[in-house]
């Protein structure tokens, strides 16, 4: 691999948005001549570090990222990738933290413009799509626009993979990047995609498993709940393996939809799974704190006590003693496997 | 069908709202300990503070035999857009067959707006309907112009909790009149009481502007009389969230407050923020001592804001003080942050002074 010396680091904090298409941020920066710096995993230090630098009440994932941004910084990168989210469409929204994160982690580090590398985003949930690119030295307009074509290109196939295959993002992602060439290859630990290994083992119980990606596939914040899960022989099925449709579809009987559109994508996943019989039971993965989750995971608790469904809500937050999280869902499986057999009677 | 609505700002003219289109009307209480008890125990745990203020209000008003609620809904980033939605969804579990008629803006959802309209409007003629919404839009002015003529007055007063007994006079006048007519023999009235307050106008005192989320910078309930407290503490507080300014932002949105605010907050995030922002750079111009935020625990909009008032702070030499308040009742440790910020203040304003003085140490009181 050829090292072209002056080619503009961008750094590329590898959760919140990033943590969805992290490919397709990937993607889109190398064909635009950028040489391209991940942050490393997080750890506790990576959110005790950003945290410092926030007020107390904000949520686990942006302190998080504040640590992500401070890592970048310490591995000398010339500028952040730090999408600017707008709510341009009408009924589309990102959370107000995230739409205000260029402005959050200006001020609260004390950095110039000129270190961002802020494209204007908006998303639909699934696919972004970048409104105004950010001028820069390092690629035309024109290419970057062509470029971004094939960047959501090539996560769009990330996403199919995950549908046909009924794999999560992380293992998709780490089986598309095994399939391209070594130059553009994503480093992606086998921690990261959660299980470790593609091979599926034995289960007998089917779970709905929800959460925003940078907290469900976050090894710091998970806790490694998709490994335990495993280990209960419970099979997991995300939103990611749904078809957008059917997501859609499952919305439209709500009064009133979520905007967020995150957390749109998880009600919709869950709401589908409430009447998929195959599915037995719902987790939901939430961060202390978050907003937009009081309200998603509340309709859905709601939801799920009219249709029946056994529903755990699951609140992680920096402590990493998790034994708890063990126990809970243990208690959990138990309660499926009776409630099942029950009905299987 | 019996209506209540949420218990915010001037309650007394949305009643006359509602009663001048034939309808009954349950007043909620005005929220106390055991509101916002019943609101916790039924409310989610993260959500925002004034959601469980509201649910546990409509709680109340439920006891008491309402059976429809209308509230404002609107679109956009911030929680409060499903308070409506989700309060339905809680009381309908709870076993209450409430119905919630959420009033969207019309820009967005016409159809909506007009269909609520017309279920609220009950036939009543066309006439009426326009006089009675005469009277309420005025009995608002009147009753945030009277409420800001008194937290003007409040620090000057001699008598202490003059102006807030005073302020319930108003409020009764108020209340009292059922039309424009009676409402225009009533302001002289007004005017009268409050020229009446013995105040003592030779008294030095601080301003201090109040911003933050609309809710808790206007319920004195929710953010414990702060406002009086800080009178108390010789400090005038000026505000600029009122309802009635909430209606003049809605039809002329203040845009040159929001294009102040550009260089520190781009985009709205959905709720108060950027005005925030633009009264904080406003009240700065003007030449207030310093600015106190209040936020409920976990506000989204407003956790923005409070990310960057110490850069905010830092540019503008402007000491603010952000305070986010839930449910806990004591208030012993907020006042004493109050206390430490108020003593803050005054020093910084005996520097000014000796500055002006030319280091020449000047004695107040």
């Amino acid at each position: 691999m050829k090292q072209i010396p002056n080619r503009l680091k961008v750094g590329v904090p590898k959760t919140l948005f990033a943590s969805y298409n992290l490919s397709y941020w990937q993607r889109f920066l190398t064909l635009s001549g950028m040489e391209v710096v991940f942050s490393g995993e997080s750890t506790k230090e990576t959110a005790d570090r950003g945290g410092r630098l926030l007020p107390h009440e904000f949520c686990i994932p942006i302190k998080i990222f504040m640590g992500h941004i401070l890592d970048l910084l310490d591995k000398g990168v010339d500028q952040i990738l730090l999408p600017r989210m707008t709510d341009r469409n009408k009924t589309n929204f990102f959370c107000p933290k995230l739409i205000g994160l260029p402005e959050i982690v200006k001020f609260s580090l004390n950095l110039e413009e000129k270190r961002f590398f802020s494209p204007e985003v908006i998303c639909n949930g699934l696919n972004p799509k970048v409104v105004r690119f950010p001028v820069t030295a390092a690629a035309s307009l024109q290419q970057m626009k062509r470029v971004e074509k094939q960047a959501l290109k090539y996560w769009e196939e990330t996403l199919d993979n995950c549908r046909k295959q009924q794999i999560t993002l992380p293992e998709a992602a780490l089986k598309t990047s095994l399939e391209t060439s070594r130059e553009t290859a994503l480093k992606i630990s086998p921690e990261t995609a959660g299980r470790g290994k593609l091979k599926q083992p034995e289960h007998h119980l089917c779970v709905g498993l929800l959460g925003y990606a940078y907290s469900l596939y976050d090894p710091f914040i998970n806790k490694g709940i998709q490994r335990k899960l495993d280990k209960l022989k419970i099979r997991v099925y995300t939103w990611e393996m749904l078809e957008p449709e059917t997501i859609e579809t499952s919305l439209r009987g709500l009064k009133r939809p979520i905007f967020w559109n995150f957390g749109r994508m998880l009600l919709g996943a869950g709401l589908h799974f409430l009447k998929d019989p195959a599915i037995d039971g719902i987790i939901y993965v939430t961060t202390f704190g978050c907003g937009p989750d009081s309200v998603a995971a509340e309709i859905l608790n709601l939801e799920a006590e009219k249709h029946q469904k056994p529903f755990l809500l699951i609140n992680l937050d920096e402590h990493t003693e998790d034994g708890h999280l063990f126990t809970r869902l243990e208690a959990f499986a138990d309660m499926l496997s009776t409630f099942k057999e029950d009905n299987a009677v | 069908m019996k209506i209540t609505f949420p218990y915010m700002g001037p309650v007394f003219a949305y009643r006359k709202l509602f009663e001048g289109l034939g309808h009954e009307v349950v007043i909620p209480p005005r929220p106390s300990q055991r509101t916002i008890e019943l609101g916790i125990k039924y409310s989610p745990e993260f959500i925002c503070f004034p959601f469980k203020i509201i649910l546990g209000s409509y709680l109340e008003a439920l006891e008491q035999g309402a059976d429809l609620i209308v509230t404002t809904g609107f679109i956009g980033a911030c929680r409060a857009v499903y308070y409506g939605n989700l309060s339905e969804r809680i009381l309908h579990k709870l076993g209450f067959p409430v119905e919630v008629t959420v009033f969207d803006s019309p820009g967005e959802d016409l159809r909506g707006f007009l269909r609520n309209c017309r279920k609220l409007g009950n036939h009543t003629p066309f006439p009426k309907v326009v006089r009675t919404l005469e009277l309420v839009i005025r009995l608002i002015f009147a009753h945030d112009y009277y409420q800001k003529k008194l937290n003007h007055l409040r620090p000057y007063e001699r008598i202490p909790g003059n102006c807030s007994r005073k302020w319930i006079e108003i409020q009764q006048l108020l209340d009292s009149c059922n039309s424009l007519k009676e409402l225009k023999e009533v302001l002289p009235e007004a005017n009268r009481i409050i020229a009446g307050i013995p105040i003592d106008p030779e008294r030095t005192i601080l301003k201090v502007g109040l911003v933050g989320e609309i809710y808790l910078v206007m319920e004195s309930f929710a953010n414990h009389e702060v406002e009086e407290r800080l009178a108390k503490l010789g400090v005038e507080v000026v505000r600029n969230q009122y309802i009635s300014n909430w209606v003049t932002h809605f039809v002329l949105p203040p845009k040159r407050l929001l294009r102040q605010a550009d260089p520190y907050l781009k985009h709205s995030a959905g709720g108060h923020e950027k005005e925030n922002i633009g009264y904080i750079l406003k009240y700065r111009q003007m030449g207030f001592d310093g600015i106190i935020h209040l936020l409920p625990f976990g506000c989204m909009p407003e956790l923005v804001t409070q990310s960057l008032i110490p850069a905010l702070s830092a540019n503008l030499n402007l000491p603010i003080l952000s305070l986010s308040l839930d449910e806990q009742l004591g208030w012993v440790n907020h006042m004493i942050r109050l206390e430490a910020f108020v003593e803050l203040l005054w020093t910084r304003y005996g520097q000014a002074k000796e500055k002006i003085n030319d280091g020449k140490v000047v004695c107040r009181s």
